[in-house]
């Protein structure tokens, strides 16, 4: 059975809603200039049943609760580390229980625990993904974080062309774990992406996560790079990718004078 | 609402104002351009820090910009608002300044950046409200905030409280983009929004950084914006565009570790 944290008292949002699957409420957006036209905020609402099984949905034994996938790298042998994070003391179970299940499924490698000073405690579990190298691929290369899941159902945004999302089912299909088909697809309704790539969002929001970016008492490079599983100049290499891609977003946000904004938003 | 101005020279007689920076040798212009101010409104002036770094920075702009108020600079120990059985309250010696000087005087006490953290935001801003029920007065105050300081989950509600409780405020211009990026979060409760801000905030919106109320009157920071302003904030490249930020915000993820790893982290099988 998976160890507790000390729990920490405070107010927390819980963002979940029980029963139906969420329904993300977004505008339209344009793309952008680092994205090819036609790639869009295609929200999906997936049941978790699949991912657990044959073991029961932990998410369901939790009505109300919820976590947030804000994170994740994926290092070579199909090995993903991922941050889930859920409110002090609501959450402490919920996350509890899914690492029970994905270790016992022999998924779930190795678990890290902190509570961080939002009053949140981040669960980075380190998991061994069942599942092809090109599978993953264009995961990362689709999938957007934060993911919401809590109920039976993640709430999961793929940055994606329609081809894309063909692609993925196909590639899933071929590896013999059908995917659920997703119950509501929301078409082109969110914001376009920035100049960060899907995977630099995930590693940005893992930093972010473990408390790396909130000042000079957070964990050193070394031991994130040991959390991670990646050596030092690994994590430097992904950090300055992170940081160009912030650059770009950078400079799409403070040059795109005010006069150009179109309907389309795309920069001239 | 709030009006900005576009330096603290030009804060009126009966204000209550931040200063929002992201560095200290912001902090030190604008609080010399405060007193500049004092100057030509022939107004006494009191500048209080507990930072002895910030001491010198302010009196070498002070001869600078306001020559012969470099007395009104002085230190002091500890914050200069403590807490009382209804909050944060000035210390003596404030509120002594202000009962000698009906006339009106320049006042500013730059401690609270110092002390700022998650605990310690509620009550700042209650003393903040409190503050500004004092006007109308004939003094001028400044409250100075390091931008960088502000909890970034926090950030709209600080902001947004701030614009309330203040009549007026001066927008930094730090270099670093996350600053720059976080202060637009006041611009919904801000009378006379500059429209090159307004551009950057409808952009930011677009991009999914940033995300409005239903009522439209408030922005706040999506999961992705947060993030945003913590890589800005906290990685090497951005934080080093302010170099002498009053928070060292500089993670040794691309060198050596220099201090030991903290124990928050605990392993389990």
């Amino acid at each position: 059975m998976a160890g507790r944290s000390r729990r920490v008292a405070g107010a927390a949002k819980n963002g979940a809603t029980a029963g139906a699957p969420p329904k993300p409420e977004r505008r339209p957006a344009p793309s952008s200039p680092r994205e090819p036209v036609g790639k869009v905020d295609r929200v999906l609402a997936v049941p978790l049943s699949q991912l657990f099984s044959p073991d029961p949905d932990p998410t369901k034994d939790f009505p109300g609760q919820s976590t947030e996938v804000e994170g994740y790298v994926v290092t070579p042998g199909q090995v993903v580390t991922v941050a889930l994070t859920a409110p002090v003391p609501e959450g402490v179970d919920l996350l509890d229980s899914i690492w029970s299940v994905l270790r016992r499924k022999g998924i779930g490698l190795r678990r890290m625990v902190l509570l961080d000073d939002r009053g949140r405690m981040v669960s980075l579990m380190t998991l061994q993904l069942r599942a092809s190298t090109e599978t993953i691929r264009l995961f990362e290369s689709m999938l957007l974080v934060p993911v919401h899941a809590g109920d039976g159902f993640a709430e999961v945004h793929f940055l994606a062309g329609s081809c894309e999302v063909e692609a993925l089912e196909s590639e899933i299909h071929k590896n013999g774990r059908p995917f659920p088909p997703p119950l509501t697809i929301r078409l082109p309704a969110a914001r376009g992406n920035t100049g960060l790539r899907p995977d630099e969002w995930a590693f940005l929001g893992l930093l972010s996560a473990l408390g790396v970016l909130d000042g000079p008492d957070g964990p050193t490079a070394p031991m994130v790079a040991e959390l991670l599983g990646i050596d030092t100049a690994t994590l430097a290499e992904r950090a300055r990718a992170v940081e160009r891609g912030l650059e770009g977003v950078v400079t799409g946000l403070f040059s795109w004078p005010s006069s150009h904004e179109s309907e389309e938003g795309v920069p001239s | 609402m709030m009006r900005l101005v576009p330096s603290a020279e030009e804060l009126p007689t009966g204000s209550h104002a931040i200063g929002l920076y992201g560095s200290r040798t912001e902090a030190a212009r604008t609080m010399g351009s405060f007193l500049r101010g004092a100057r030509s409104r022939g107004q006494r002036a009191m500048v209080l820090t507990s930072n002895d770094a910030m001491l010198t920075l302010y009196r070498g702009e002070v001869r600078k910009q306001a020559p012969g108020l470099l007395d009104s600079v002085r230190r002091i120990d500890g914050p200069h608002a403590r807490p009382t059985p209804v909050g944060l309250r000035p210390i003596p010696e404030v509120l002594e300044f202000a009962r000698a000087h009906p006339e009106g005087a320049t006042m500013s006490g730059d401690t609270i950046p110092t002390f700022l953290d998650r605990r310690s935001l509620a009550n700042i801003l209650a003393y903040e409200d409190w503050f500004d029920s004092l006007r109308p007065f004939p003094h001028r105050g400044l409250c100075p905030y390091d931008l960088t300081k502000i909890p970034v989950d926090r950030a709209h509600e600080a902001l947004e409280r701030l614009a309330r409780a203040h009549s007026h405020g001066v927008l930094s211009t730090d270099p670093n983009p996350g600053v720059r990026f976080l202060q637009l979060l006041l611009l919904p409760h801000v009378e006379n929004p500059p429209a090159e801000h307004l551009g950057w905030l409808a952009r930011a919106v677009d991009l999914g950084l940033m995300e409005r109320d239903r009522s439209e009157e408030s922005v706040e920071l999506t999961p992705r914006g947060a993030n945003f302003a913590r890589g800005l904030l906290g990685l090497p490249a951005f934080a080093s565009a302010a170099a002498d930020s009053s928070r060292s915000r500089r993670r040794a993820l691309h060198g050596r570790a220099d201090r030991p790893a903290l124990s928050r982290f605990t392993p389990e099988e």
